[in-house]
């Protein structure tokens, strides 16, 4: 029977019978893998907090060559960001990246690109202390980790007509795949307004590293736009709800508001 | 061979609890069909008598045959005191040790983002409500040590917030009877920030 051991981050971690657990690792070497970690749940239990969301571990499973589900036989971790659990607002960030990893990413499909990718995302979110520059930071990476799924928005050139210009482009249509020309949003009824400045933001944070994404100086204004524009992409592209967008929205609630 | 479709009704029926597969429901349907007719009517009453006695209680959400439950309503309780868990098992849980004499409230379950569970499918409200009728002086947020644990007591901290309540977590790190050697770094991060003066 194989034997995969790789470095890995822990997607998500859900109970499964009475005390097993069923946790998804994005793996450095194979891509996504679910692997059963048995009696995880118990106090004792040789997992104990290892198999807790954003950890970056060492871990090995086995499995059948085409196996769903894997056995876990061995985790370790091998760096905790603990700044992604002080607040409810970096933890629901930290999560929507989790989520979207996990719905984009195929089982035992290798993406080290992405790895690195939500690696170096979460360690910038844990350094951020600012929402408006977290929401930056969040769909910077949704627009990076669908470049490297092949689902990259084009940015440099209307994608309805194909005529280049940066101060042209005034708008974004998920469903045409990214920037517009004035004449191609006026013809386009889901076309959304962005400003050119969003449209810059946007540029620049696919070209640099995650590292220095956190030192764009985005306004909250500018930092809306970019969110709906991803969104908009994201929705006629991935087609899949995010359900972590609904906790967005409650860790952005008033203190004192209990959400109903 | 297709057995008796009564037998074979059990068998499904049985196979439907949790933790049951198709071998062990098929065992207890042996079993229960090879037991005196008393034996087998005794357990079809106990099942009958739980779903129709057994509901939640109006005030702390735990389960209970009386509204409001015996714990809410006994005066020997410190009703100042509302411990928070996320299901009524946790209530027998705490019950057991025997050293909490104040009351309870049960989320029904934990926030989980991804699961899209939000605090509209939870008791928080009702928590929050509870607080705001006033004479409470603390509130134990006793959720799981885990993500969604966690983050539910950020947001019953933070629910909580105006309303001058004492929001306290029960404390997270090393088992009794564990070792050292054997603990984890998140486990014994958590044992050093909560450590206590002796």
């Amino acid at each position: 029977m194989p034997l995969y051991e790789s470095a890995a981050i822990i997607l998500r971690s859900m109970r499964l019978g009475d005390s097993d657990k069923l946790v998804t690792f994005f793996t450095y070497k194979y891509g996504k893998m679910k692997a059963v970690a048995k009696g995880a749940v118990k106090t004792k239990s040789r997992y104990g907090g290892r198999l807790e969301p954003f950890n970056l571990v060492n871990m090995i499973a086995f499995g059948k060559e085409k196996a769903e589900l894997l056995s876990l036989n061995t985790c370790d971790i091998q760096q905790m960001i603990p700044a992604l659990c002080a607040n409810l607002d970096t933890m629901a960030r930290a999560w929507a990246c989790a989520e979207f990893v996990d719905h984009l990413q195929r089982d035992r499909d290798e993406n080290k690109e992405g790895f690195r990718l939500l690696v170096s995302t979460w360690r910038e979110l844990a350094r951020e202390k600012s929402n408006a520059r977290q929401d930056l930071l969040l769909r910077i990476f949704q627009l990076k980790y669908l470049e490297t799924a092949g689902l990259k928005p084009e940015l440099e050139k209307c994608s309805g007509c194909g005529q280049k210009g940066g101060g042209q482009l005034s708008g974004f249509s998920a469903r045409r795949g990214g920037a517009v020309c004035r004449g191609c949003f006026q013809a386009d009824p889901t076309a959304i307004r962005v400003s050119p400045g969003a449209m810059m933001f946007m540029k620049k944070g696919l070209e640099m590293p995650m590292e220095k994404v956190g030192r764009l100086a985005a306004g909250q204004s500018v930092v809306e736009e970019i969110e709906k524009a991803v969104a908009t992409f994201i929705q006629a592209h991935v087609r899949r709800e995010m359900r972590t967008d609904r906790f967005l929205r409650l860790s952005a609630l008033p203190v004192g508001d209990p959400g109903k | 061979m297709k057995g008796p479709k009564s037998l074979d009704d059990l068998t499904q029926t049985l196979q439907e609890l949790p933790g049951v597969g198709r071998k062990t429901a098929e065992r207890l349907a042996f079993h229960i069909l090879k037991s005196p007719v008393k034996d087998a009517k005794r357990l079809s009453d106990a099942i009958t008598a739980v779903k129709e006695k057994v509901a939640l209680c109006s005030v702390c959400f735990s389960i209970t045959e009386s509204d409001p439950c015996a714990l809410c309503s006994d005066p020997e309780r410190d009703k100042s005191v509302i411990c928070v868990v996320e299901e009524p098992h946790d209530v027998f849980s705490l019950e057991k040790v025997g050293e909490f004499r104040g009351v309870y409230h049960v989320l029904m379950g934990a926030l989980s983002p991804l699961e899209g569970i939000g605090p509209e499918e939870l008791k928080i409200a009702e928590l929050a409500a509870r607080v705001k009728h006033g004479g409470v002086r603390e509130v134990i947020v006793a959720t799981n040590p885990n993500m969604e644990g966690e983050a539910t007591a950020m947001y019953i901290s933070r629910t909580l917030a105006p309303l001058q309540v004492l929001v306290t977590r029960i404390a997270r790190g090393l088992p009794m009877g564990g070792d050292l050697e054997y603990a984890d770094e998140m486990t014994l991060s958590k044992a050093l920030s909560g450590r206590l003066k002796i």
